[in-house]
């Protein structure tokens, strides 16, 4: 007689919770495969829910940090430490827009003034936008270039690059001589391959030497100083062209950068009191300029991605509130198709909480598969834009974890009734459900 | 006087549905030592499935006590009674209630799972017992690939893998032929010699006879407990 059901064999088991755990975590993780291959469609379109939603919170939050970046980089280009004294503010046009409109333009004795009293300033610049003028080489014309008159210290103030040349030299400047600087565009249409330099043109009529010509602007979505389709002149010469007063329509700006060390808000305190008194006002009256910085422009980009992104969480919130219903739904069903299962389990020996991290698992798993589907979305769509529009678009690890985050949250919450009414079956009750 | 693996007093089970309640067990006064064989036979509805569920730690009574290798279950929370139906308990079950997806062997070391055993260790007991049954040659077989003495004797190697104090078995020769049926009394003839307590459901006359004692139920009540004085036998042929 065989000795087969012996007694005992008594291997104690090493950890055995860690193990039981272990294995249910695998188990589930093939359950929900297996689910996903039985059930394509039921279990496609839950996941799609959660694929939107994911998609939209994360597309968008990924969209709004690609621009932030962009345009926070081009804004930087503006300077940081730089304070743009003009008419118009450049935000916060709440109150009276006829006050602003009354004021005249700053103008080129403002900014000798600065120049000369500031003593928190390393730097003043002016410069006036003239407005668009036709320019004439030979048989070639370029119309529309924006023509622009500049103090001397103009080109150090932005940092200008030069493609080829140089900017005006201090006599030249001095006695307002006929050349001029041409942006990239404004050169190749007039020129194409030839050499500008020492070349010239023919601006309102008159003859101008161009010596020099300005490096191509960036291809960033904001560029706040793109002279490409720009000609500049000194502003002696400009003078000669145009009527220049304060109370004129040309758009001017007198510039004034920080010393090292100063903070912007001392130097604003300081380029006020100039300007007020320059410019007579009473003590009590209001100021009949604006101090502009970069950080106004910031808040008003800042304020507007906020916006942005609210609306990306919201609809994705939305999806995904759709899709974790579908998703409950689904593990709803597998609870009740599963019923027979779960009582024998329960016979055997599976504790409460094997059942319930069982279905948990399932449905967390359902969504992570959901939320990758996402997040995969995500990838090809910025990689398809960024090749399209030459705009780099891009989805970080950051945005990763924040979907996957959203995705595991999602399917605790879905799976957590299902899995306790898993958990709670009575066993000979469950088993009496059809085998 | 050896104590008994299985010891109930005044046991209990009543089910309230709405306003009417079965008594589905009125009091049940009964003793099973290790190594004994019972049937437990009875009309319909006259309370054995109810009992074994009991006895097998699946339900609580409603009232009684119920000592099990001497400790008393009747109190036990959920977890506990868990944990006694893995480590003390082997069921067989009329529809024999083996999971569709997993293979014969891995149905087989299921309850090994809850035990904490490592995978080798699962595997190689498994296979143990499924060459006691005589099913070493079908472990990778699924359940629908075999046939129902065949799954039968998979449920069964899943009630020894655990090496428990008893086998509980409601009906398990229901849904089989007689000549199957006659293949499975065999192998819980097997078990018993080789000195596991078996409590047996059955309707059959002629099954209940391979059990040493015989015990009757009827309306919840114990109606007759007696030994059975001519034993069917495969192993030692009368
Ligand atoms: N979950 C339940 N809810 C309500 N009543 C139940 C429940 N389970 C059993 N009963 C009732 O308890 C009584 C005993 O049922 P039980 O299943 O123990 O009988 P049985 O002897 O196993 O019958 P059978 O031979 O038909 O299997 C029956 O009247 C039945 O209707
Ligand atoms: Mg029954």
């Amino acid at each position: 007689m065989k000795r087969l059901f012996g007694n005992h064999v008594n291997r104690a088991p090493r950890s055995p919770a860690m193990r039981i755990i272990l294995r249910t975590i695998r188990e589930s993780i093939a359950q929900a495969f297996g689910q996903l291959r039985a059930n394509k469609l039921r279990s496609f379109l839950s996941l799609l829910g959660i694929s939107i939603g994911i998609f939209c919170i994360i597309g968008v939050l990924s969209a709004v940090d690609s621009l932030e970046d962009n345009v926070r980089g081009s804004l930087e280009k503006l300077g940081n430490d730089i304070i743009y004294v003009k008419k118009w503010p450049w935000a916060d046009l709440s109150d009276s827009w006829w006050d602003y409109l009354k004021r005249p333009n700053p103008d080129h004795s403002d900014y000798e003034v600065i120049k000369e009293k500031s003593r928190y300033a390393s730097l003043t610049a002016f410069h006036v936008v003239i407005g668009f003028k036709t320019l004439k080489y030979k048989s070639n014309s370029v119309e529309n270039a924006v023509l622009i008159g500049c103090s001397d210290n103009f080109s150090e103030m932005f940092k200008i690059e030069y493609d080829q040349g140089r900017y005006f030299s201090p006599v030249e400047y001095h006695y307002g001589s006929p050349k001029a600087i041409l942006g990239y565009k404004v050169m190749e249409e007039l020129f194409g391959s030839l050499d500008p330099i020492g070349k010239t043109i023919k601006l309102a009529g008159r003859n101008y030497e161009v010596i020099g010509v300005i490096e191509k602007a960036g291809k960033d979505l904001l560029n706040p100083l793109d002279f490409d389709e720009c000609i500049l002149v000194s502003y002696p010469n400009a003078r000669t062209l145009a009527n220049l007063k304060a109370n004129q329509i040309f758009d001017t700006s007198v510039t004034v950068k920080a010393a090292s060390g100063v903070p912007l808000d001392q130097l604003k305190d300081e380029v006020k009191g100039i300007m007020r008194s320059h410019h007579r006002l009473r003590p009590r009256g209001t100021d009949d300029f604006s101090l502009n910085e970069l950080s106004m422009i910031s808040s008003f980009f800042d304020s507007f991605f906020n916006i942005l992104n609210l609306l990306g969480i919201v609809i994705g919130a939305f999806a995904m509130l759709v899709g974790g219903v579908s998703v409950a739904n689904i593990m709803f069903v597998s609870v009740k198709e599963r019923t027979n299962i779960i009582g024998v389990k329960k016979a055997l020996g599976a504790k409460r909480y094997i059942i319930l991290m069982e279905f948990l698992i399932e449905s967390i798993m359902l969504c992570i598969i959901g939320g990758l589907i996402g997040l995969l979305l995500v990838h090809f769509i910025t990689k398809i834009l960024t090749a399209a529009i030459d705009f780099n678009l891009y989805l970080d690890a950051g945005n990763i974890i924040l979907g996957l985050v959203c995705s595991i949250s999602i399917g605790v919450i879905a799976g957590f009734i299902p899995a306790v009414q898993a958990s709670k079956l009575d066993p000979v009750v469950a088993m009496r459900q059809g085998s | 006087m050896q104590q008994p693996i299985i010891s109930t007093r005044q046991l209990r089970k009543i089910y309230i549905m709405g306003a009417t309640q079965v008594n589905a067990l009125q009091s049940v006064d009964i003793d099973i030592n290790k190594n004994e064989y019972v049937a437990l036979m009875g009309p319909s509805g006259s309370g054995k499935s109810t009992l074994m569920n009991l006895l097998g730690c699946l339900d609580s009574p409603s009232s009684g006590e119920y000592w099990l290798n001497g400790t008393n279950v009747s109190t036990m929370t959920d977890g506990d009674l868990a944990e006694v139906r893995n480590k003390e308990i082997g069921f067989v079950f009329q529809t024999f209630n083996l999971l569709p997806r997993l293979s014969a062997l891995e149905n087989v070391a299921l309850p090994l799972v809850y035990a904490g055993f490592s995978k080798h260790d699962r595997l190689e007991r498994a296979r143990e017992v499924m060459a006691a049954v005589g099913l070493g040659d079908r472990v990778d077989h699924k359940p629908n690939e075999l046939s129902g003495g065949q799954r039968q004797r998979v449920a069964i190697a899943r009630a020894l893998v655990n090496n428990p104090s008893i086998i509980l078995a409601d009906e398990p020769t229901g849904n089989l032929d007689t000549k199957t049926s006659q293949e499975i009394m065999g192998i819980f003839e097997e078990i018993h010699q080789q000195g596991n307590t078996i409590i047996l459901v059955t309707h059959e006359a002629d099954i209940a006879l391979h059990a040493h004692r015989i015990v009757r139920l009827r309306d919840g009540l114990v109606e007759t407990d007696t030994r059975n004085e001519n034993i069917v036998s495969f192993l030692n042929p009368a």
